[in-house]
């Protein structure tokens, strides 16, 4: 275990990076060059996020903005297209059956050349030089089937007359897609005695155990390593190449030519089992993924003599939840409050919406307004990410989507009880009203919004607590927040990262709910009853 | 206040015949005087009242106020000049039992103090002493105390017509009685003219100069309690008066 050395390492390089980061702040009047660095929400391509980071950091005087952890593919192309990032690392096999639609069987180089040309041609987004890995669709079995009976077994080819008698435990993605399961089928001929559908990490555990003897696998996972089994060769080259390349934006390079200039330094440079190890570090042993990214540059040797790219906030691996957070108290202090503005500013809008707008209604018909109130509460059904690959293209990522998103959520409840408390206000003092001379638009004023506002304010606190757990969604498009720490831990399978965003964003919840319904009886009028 | 042909059909709630709530009526409200209107429930008194303030519009006939045409008024003109009191009161909540009596006042434009003063001096008419319920809410009070409240409010503007929809209904006998004292002698002093719906003689017997009975939106006869006993005109009014046995008085 190299964690005491780790440790050492963070705590030093952040202790030296602080003043030093803080002198050249100071020191630099001119407004710096700012490249923003997305990428997909797995560990992989988030490691490799990290890297051209820290490379960028360290080779150039770019400000670098990460956006790590983007929902998906779509998400992470969107945002290049509309500027809201200027690179992420994709994968060409990616880049040629899901992005352009072309039939994936090419070879390595026809699938680099198409895309890059493409690319180039429709979007103006250039491939740099590829890392030097693929991760693409593999078999792996278990060793003990090969070694023991001396079997001549390195290629799938060589599988097809064994697999009868073979169980298969594969991942669901891989069952369904056509450049899985079913295009292998047909490609080999191969059929399995059974196939057993099952998630991507017990399947490996699953063949650990001998319950199955198959398995689909990325090329670079580093349960590999760990895992008695043996990747097959795809001899007839069915699976579509999936080299990993840095995918980056036109006018970035032309505005920032450096850029290029420093990701090409990673060109060929990380080959198969380099990708493996690394990724197992964070798989299994659950490192931070920047202190992951610090080692492969030194081990690469591409920093620069002396330079200290390590980010800052590093966490070191700590034992104990309370240690864990505590150790990370700055970042999720950050979060906090970025997932209170998100939440405070979406909630704020709501209510600007839906009162007026049920004051609007108000004016139809108790029919009306009601088909009208369910065609809207239909916004609430919608899933999120859903609603996010409707909003990307209008509005990018980050922020002002997530916001967006929020928004349209909160409006519905408020709505709802808007509607409800100014229908039935008390009718009999709306009854006296209207025959003492009120007109309708002084009934409406003085009487029922006063009384509908407990009403009006209970729909506020339920929209108050659907919005701070919604807004955890935004670390999806790179708008921060508690989602953050959930989603990379839920993709590092990393449980201590996982609570140190769902137990502030749980407090918070309940801290709004009971500020809401203070805020609520602060405002009920004098002499209405709760 | 006079009513020609009155008649009010509501359409039917579902599938059905429509609702013939008040039947082609004559009526004559004589300036001062306290007609109450008796009959069953749903044999469209209150309808009456409601054709009157234009709560409800006719769909037959016109209504009279001072020989002007009530469709030629604005509604909101019209109810400022007509008090109204409902069975459950329907004070205003969340407005303390001043700014309830000064409604009318205020809709009126009256000064701050104008309305706070005159409010005061009705609820101390009403047996509600200012000093102690004059900032209270409706819902501190009894329901006996909210209905005094809700009749100060309909005279708070010295409306030259009064109406009132079962006024008493929804108390206790005791507290009906006290109150029903209390509005009696609050019109005393006044050339007013009020209009009561109480499906109780006993109470119509109490208050009113004039009783109009009303069976199924029929009006039936319209004469004084004296008159009623002696000569009523039609056999549903003689039964009516067995039941209660005010007639035996």
């Amino acid at each position: 275990m190299n964690r005491p050395a780790l440790l050492l390492l963070a705590a030093l390089s952040a202790g030296s990076h602080l003043p030093a980061a803080a002198q050249e702040d100071a020191q630099d009047d001119q407004p710096r060059g700012k490249i923003v660095v997305g990428s997909k929400n797995f560990a992989e391509n988030r490691l490799l996020g990290e890297l051209f980071a820290q490379l960028i950091e360290a080779r150039t005087d770019l400000e670098v903005e990460r956006r790590l952890g983007l929902a998906g593919t779509e998400f992470c192309f969107e945002a290049l297209r509309n500027g809201s990032i200027d690179m992420y690392p994709e994968y060409t096999g990616t880049g040629l059956v899901t992005l352009l639609g072309r039939d994936p069987s090419a070879s390595k180089f026809e699938a680099l050349r198409t895309v890059r040309a493409e690319f180039l041609r429709r979007f103006d987004l250039h491939w740099l030089a590829p890392i030097g890995f693929e991760n693409s669709f593999e078999l792996a079995v278990r060793g003990d089937l090969v070694v023991p009976d001396g079997r001549d077994l390195r290629t799938i080819s060589d599988l097809v007359e064994l697999a009868p008698d073979l169980r298969a435990g594969f991942g669901h993605e891989f069952i369904e897609r056509d450049d899985g399961l079913p295009g292998l089928a047909r490609a080999y001929g191969i059929r399995f005695g059974s196939v057993q559908p099952m998630l991507q990490a017990p399947n490996y555990q699953a063949a650990a155990a001998g319950a199955v003897d198959v398995i689909d696998a990325y090329t670079t996972d580093g349960r590999l390593l760990v895992y008695d089994l043996v990747v097959l060769e795809d001899d007839l080259g069915f699976f579509p190449p999936y080299e990993a390349a840095p995918l980056v934006r036109g006018d970035t390079l032309a505005r920032y030519p450096q850029v290029g200039a420093v990701l090409g330094l990673l060109g060929q440079a990380i080959d198969e089992r380099r990708m493996r190890a690394v990724n197992l570090r964070l798989q299994e042993q659950h490192e931070a993924i920047e202190v992951v990214a610090y080692d492969l540059l030194l081990e690469l040797d591409l920093l620069p003599a002396g330079a200290e790219t390590v980010s800052p906030d590093f966490a070191p691996p700590t034992s104990g939840l309370i240690a864990y957070m505590w150790s990370r108290r700055r970042e999720l202090t950050r979060y906090t409050l970025e997932h209170m503005a998100l939440s405070a500013v979406a909630l704020g809008l709501g209510i600007l919406l839906a009162v007026p707008l049920a004051l609007a209604l108000d004016r139809f018909r108790t029919g009306t307004s009601e088909t009208l109130i369910r065609i809207i509460g239909m916004s609430q059904t919608l899933p999120s990410l859903a609603l996010f690959g409707f909003l990307i293209p209008l509005l990018g990522v980050g922020v002002v989507p997530t916001v967006v998103a929020l928004w349209i959520y909160s409006v519905f409840p408020i709505l709802r009880n808007s509607c409800t408390g100014l229908r039935e206000a008390d009718p009999d003092a709306v009854e006296a009203a209207t025959a003492l001379g009120m007109t309708s638009g002084q009934v409406l004023r003085r009487v029922r919004l006063p009384l509908a506002v407990p009403t009006i304010m209970a729909g506020v606190r339920t929209a108050g607590v659907i919005t701070i757990g919604t807004a955890t969604i935004g670390a999806f498009i790179g708008a921060g927040g508690l989602g953050q720490p959930i989603i990379a831990g839920v993709q590092l399978v990393n449980i201590q990262q996982i609570l140190s965003g769902a137990i502030p964003a749980a407090v918070l919840a309940l801290a709004a709910d009971a500020a809401l319904g203070g805020l609520g009886r602060l405002l009920r009028p004098h002499g209405v009853g709760s | 206040m006079r009513l020609r042909g009155v008649t009010k059909v509501y359409p039917a709630p579902t599938r059905g015949d429509d609702v013939r709530a008040v039947e082609s009526v004559d009526l004559d409200i004589e300036l001062g005087e306290t007609l109450v209107l008796v009959g069953e429930s749903g044999c469209g008194k209150s309808s009456i009242l409601r054709l009157i303030n234009r709560m409800e519009e006719p769909t037959a006939g016109s209504l009279f106020f001072e020989d002007v045409d009530l469709s030629t008024i604005a509604p909101t003109e019209l109810r400022r000049r007509i008090g109204y009191v409902q069975q459950t009161g329907g004070l205003l909540p969340h407005w303390s039992i001043e700014r309830n009596v000064g409604l009318v006042p205020q809709l009126l434009g009256w000064s701050r103090a104008r309305r706070r003063r005159r409010a005061r001096e009705l609820l101390e008419l009403v047996g509600l002493p200012p000093g102690a319920y004059a900032d209270r809410y409706p819902r501190q009070l009894s329901g006996g105390q909210r209905q005094r409240v809700a009749v100060a409010r309909a005279l708070a503007a010295d409306p030259p017509l009064v109406l009132l929809d079962e006024p008493f209904g929804a108390l206790d006998a005791i507290t009906r009685t006290e109150v029903r004292q209390t509005f009696k002698r609050l019109r005393a002093s006044r050339e007013q003219t009020a209009v009561i719906v109480t499906h109780d003689l006993d109470e119509a017997f109490q208050l009113s100069d004039r009783i109009a009975v009303m069976r199924r939106g029929r009006l039936l006869q319209t004469a004084t309690p004296r008159e009623l006993v002696e000569r009523p005109a039609d056999p549903y009014v003689s039964e009516l008066l067995d039941r209660s046995g005010v007639a035996r008085s």
